[in-house]
């Protein structure tokens, strides 16, 4: 009762919390001041979606249309064709997605059987046009020329890297010969 | 005067400025950093956005009174500052005496409080003028919390005019040299408490600002106001808690008068300002600190607490004072 009373006229509950804010005056600050100082983003950071290479420089999307099947937003339109110069193979002729309904969920890059896809660390990309933010293939490609290491990184944190996987054309996937009839 | 205007308009711009670092380190973050150095021509850009702005009148609006409202709350808590003495002694320069006071008018204490109850009509013309039902709402609250509360300040400050038998402002800051245990705040801590919670009340601060709180009547009084009108607004509240600080300052804390006589080498008006600052970064840590009263919970604290405290401060500041005197 006697404390009760002290404890109003004393205002000890507002003390508190006045101790609290003072304490939190001398504190470090966490702002980051952008352009400036930025974050460090973590490997397995969504970011925008480019399109990768194998090591000698073919492109590995076979154009199999999987992406677009399982992207939820429907961010995503590929036309397949056959690949003009290397026999039993396909590839994407055209290859859109449209970051203005992409979700930077990840399941498209989960989705590719040939790891052609992955997720960079980049997402300052405004544009003034709605056009200025549907990517075709030759962007995505030269998103992920640009972004190499950081592609790599993102399918060896998220366990897509495959063993086997060492950037050789023919690592991944051997196609036999077919031979029709005969 | 002009210097004295001057300086008071430039202090009450930058007061915006440093409350928005202080509450903004308290709550672990910087405050404004983009605008200067540190962010310290942030008043300057707020003064030009505000001026640029287009200046709106809602069309069923009553204009004149519209227009004359926010000049009816900035110009009685400008002209407070002409009572108040910034330091001890007038300087000679050139053969013009300049004295650190603009008037020393020997009933000051009543000059600032006659002024800010003038300024209560400032912010009830302004929310009726408006003609919008948020508008009206906050003006009436604000209304009634300031006149409560005035009553308060003004019971809280008779004890120590008691005790110092003037009131003159000047003459009160007299009474208290010497040194720290002179100073009013000692016997009359009761006092000084109720005034500075009143001070906080009728400033419209947190947690006392229900009239003008952003999340619960949009801005209250000043929803339909824009660009400059609202800046006069503004200005308006920052100037009246310089005048409450600096009157509380003068009144409990020994105005100009340095806490150890030894300590008299460093300018009074130093001493002033630092009480003063000391004043207002408490109203922001105040307000970075407690949650906003509810309108009822505020009238009630006004009413059946702080007034019958006031009143029991002034009757027992007499009795001992009228023995002491024997």
């Amino acid at each position: 009762m006697l404390k009760k009373f002290l404890n109003t006229i004393l205002f000890s509950e507002i003390g508190q919390g006045l101790k609290l804010t003072l304490r939190h005056m001398f504190l470090r600050k966490v702002t980051v001041q952008y352009p400036k100082e930025k974050l460090v983003l973590a490997d397995g950071y969504r970011g925008f979606i480019a399109h990768r290479r194998y090591d000698n420089g073919v492109e590995r999307c076979v154009g199999c249309d999987l992406c677009e099947a399982i992207c939820p937003a429907k961010a995503i339109r590929v036309v397949s064709d056959i690949h003009p110069e290397i026999p039993d193979r396909r590839y994407a002729k055209e290859y859109t997605l449209d970051f203005t309904r992409c979700i930077f969920c990840g399941y498209c890059v989960v989705a590719c059987p040939v790891n052609a896809l992955s997720m960079t660390k980049e997402f300052a990309h405004s544009s003034f046009t709605r056009n200025g933010l549907i990517y075709s293939k030759e962007q995505m490609l030269a998103l992920g020329d640009r972004a190499g290491e950081e592609s790599d990184a993102y399918l060896k944190v998220r366990n897509m890297w495959e063993a086997e996987d060492s950037g050789k054309e023919e690592g991944r996937y051997h196609f036999p010969p077919i031979s029709l009839g005969g | 005067m002009l210097g004295v205007l001057f300086v008071v308009l430039t202090m009450i711009a930058y007061l915006t400025y440093l409350e928005r670092k202080v509450l903004g380190f308290m709550q672990d973050r910087l405050g404004p950093m983009e605008v200067g150095p540190w962010g310290l021509l942030q008043p300057l850009a707020d003064g030009i956005k505000l001026l640029s702005k287009e200046d709106i009148i809602p069309s069923e609006a009553n204009k004149a009174i519209f227009r004359i409202a926010p000049v009816i709350s900035l110009v009685p808590a400008i002209l407070a500052f002409s009572v108040i003495p910034f330091g001890h002694d007038s300087f000679g320069l050139n053969g013009v005496t300049l004295h650190p006071y603009i008037a020393d008018v020997n009933v000051g204490v009543l000059v600032i409080l006659a002024l800010s109850s003038i300024g209560a009509y400032g912010i009830l013309l302004g929310g009726w003028a408006s003609n919008s039902k948020y508008s009206i709402l906050g003006a009436l609250r604000s209304a009634a919390q300031v006149i409560s509360y005035e009553l308060t300040a003004g019971m809280s400050v008779i004890g120590v005019l008691i005790l110092a038998g003037s009131m003159s402002l000047v003459k009160i800051e007299d009474a208290q040299s010497g040194g720290f245990w002179h100073w009013y705040i000692f016997p009359q801590i009761v006092a000084f408490v109720i005034y500075l919670i009143s001070g906080i009340a009728e400033t419209n601060r947190t947690p006392f600002d229900l009239p003008e709180a952003e999340s619960e009547l949009v801005a209250g009084f000043f929803t339909e106001y824009s660009g400059m009108r609202f800046s006069l607004y503004y200005l308006a509240e920052y100037a009246n808690m310089i005048i409450v600080s600096s009157v509380a300052t003068i009144l409990f804390l020994g105005g100009w008068n340095p806490p150890l006589p030894s300590l008299g080498f460093i300018p009074p008006v130093i001493w002033f300002l630092l009480k003063v600052y000391f004043f207002l970064f408490f109203f922001f840590w105040i307000r970075a600190t407690l949650p906003r009263l509810r309108y009822d919970q505020l009238m009630r604290f006004g009413w059946k607490i702080m007034l019958p405290v006031s009143f029991a401060n002034i009757i027992v500041t007499g009795i001992v004072a009228y023995f002491l005197q024997r």
